[in-house]
C-alpha cells in the first residue's frame, strides 16, 4: 500500500504536486462542510437555514 | 538561526552571568513596564468607580458562546422595529438594502422593502433629478437630509447615525439595551430642560431622546407578543448585526480553526520528533590514544 502510494503519486515532482493540489481541495472542502455542520447543530432554530 | 545567534553572541549564551548591568537594566524595565501598566489598569478601574452614570449590568445574550450565532428571527424583527421606531429620526447610513438579502429577509421581500422607499437618482437627459421607488443597491434612506436638518428638527440634539452604535460604545449591546429600557424619573436635585430626558446610563443623565419603546409599540409579523424588553432586545440584536456584518463567519471560522488545528497538532509534534531525533539520539565519545607503554 505504502509502496503503491509512493510509485504512484509521491515519486515523481509531477504527481506531486497534482496530489498537494487534489487532496488540498478535499480536504478544505470537507473541512468547511463538517464546520457549517457543527454550526448549524449547535445554532439549531436560530440561524439560518435551520 | 541557532548558529548565527552562537556566532554573534560567542559563549556568552552559555556563561551564568547573573547580575551583570544588562540583566539588571532588564529587569528594572520590566518592573517598570509592568508597575505602569497595573496603575493604568488600577486608574482605568477606580475611574470607573467615580462616574455619574449606571453601569448596564451584562445580560444573557444568544450570541455569547464562542460558536453561538446570532438570533436570525430576532435580526428580522429587530429590522421591523428599525423601520417602524427608530428610523424616524436616526439614520443607518452604512447599510444597503442588499445587506439584507439572507440575513433577516429573502430578495423578493427586501425588493418588496426598498420599492416602498422614495429615493433621489439623476440626472436626467434634461439634468434633473428625480425620485424613483428603491433598488437593492441603495442605502437605507436616512430620515434627515444633513446634520443641521436634524439637529434643528430635535431641540439641537444630533441622533447618532445606528450602523456601528454597538461597537461604538463599551460595553455595547448592553449598554443600548439598558438605554432603551431604562428610563426613569429624575431624582430630586436634578434639573432638566426643556426636551431632555433622564436616562441613568446615560453619561450624566440628560438625554435628548424620549422614551420610546414601550410595550406593544408596534406590532410583530411573526405574532411575538412585543414587550418593551423583547422590541429592545430584537433592535439590539439587529444593530449587532448591523456593526458586526461578519459575526456568524467568525464563529463558523472559530470552529474551523480548531478542527484544523486539532488535525495539524499531531502533524506538527511527529514533524518535530523526526527533525529532533537526530540530535536527541547523538552520542559524543571522546576515545583519547594510548600510548603503548
Amino acid at each position: 500500500m505504502a509502496s503503491f502510494l509512493y510509485n504512484v503519486l509521491f515519486k515523481r515532482s509531477s504527481t506531486f504536486t497534482v496530489t498537494i493540489l487534489v487532496s488540498c481541495f478535499i480536504f478544505e472542502r470537507g473541512l468547511d462542510l463538517v464546520a457549517d455542520q457543527i454550526f448549524e447543530q449547535v445554532n439549531q432554530g436560530v440561524c439560518l437555514n435551520t | 538561526m541557532a548558529a548565527s545567534l552562537g556566532r554573534v553572541c560567542k559563549f556568552g549564551l552559555l556563561k551564568s552571568n547573573y547580575g551583570t548591568l544588562f540583566n539588571q537594566l532588564l529587569a528594572c524595565l520590566g518592573v517598570t513596564a509592568g508597575g505602569i501598566s497595573a496603575l493604568i489598569y488600577a486608574l482605568d478601574q477606580s475611574v470607573k468607580a467615580s462616574d455619574q452614570v449606571a453601569h448596564p449590568p451584562n445580560y444573557k445574550w444568544g450570541f455569547y458562546g464562542i460558536f453561538s450565532s446570532l438570533d436570525h428571527r430576532s435580526l428580522r424583527r429587530g429590522w421591523e422595529v428599525y423601520k417602524n421606531v427608530c428610523s424616524a429620526c436616526h439614520s443607518l447610513d452604512f447599510l444597503a438594502f442588499r445587506h439584507l438579502v439572507g440575513v433577516t429577509h429573502t430578495e423578493e421581500e427586501v425588493k418588496a422593502i426598498a420599492a416602498e422607499y422614495q429615493v433621489q437618482d439623476g440626472p436626467d437627459d434634461t439634468g434633473a433629478y428625480y425620485m424613483r421607488p428603491g433598488k437593492l443597491f441603495d442605502t437605507i434612506p436616512a430620515p434627515y437630509p444633513n446634520e443641521e436638518a436634524a439637529r434643528a428638527a430635535n431641540n439641537g440634539a444630533y441622533p447618532p447615525d445606528l450602523t456601528y452604535i454597538i461597537n461604538a460604545s463599551e460595553n455595547g449591546e448592553n449598554y443600548v439595551f439598558s438605554l432603551l429600557t431604562g428610563y426613569c424619573d429624575p431624582p430630586a436635585g436634578i434639573t432638566l430642560r426643556e426636551g431632555q430626558y433622564f436616562n441613568p446610563y446615560f453619561v450624566n443623565g440628560a438625554l435628548g431622546m424620549p422614551q420610546i419603546i414601550y410595550n406593544e409599540v408596534i406590532e410583530y409579523a411573526d405574532g411575538t407578543p412585543a414587550t418593551a424588553s423583547q422590541v429592545a432586545k430584537d433592535v439590539v440584536e439587529f444593530l449587532m448585526w448591523a456593526s458586526n456584518a461578519e459575526f456568524d463567519e467568525r464563529k463558523k471560522m472559530t470552529i474551523k480553526v480548531i478542527g484544523f488545528g486539532l488535525i495539524s497538532l499531531p502533524l506538527i509534534i511527529y514533524w518535530k520528533r523526526v527533525k529532533w531525533t537526530t540530535v536527541k539520539n547523538t552520542k559524543l565519545l571522546f576515545t583519547p590514544k594510548y600510548k603503548r607503554q
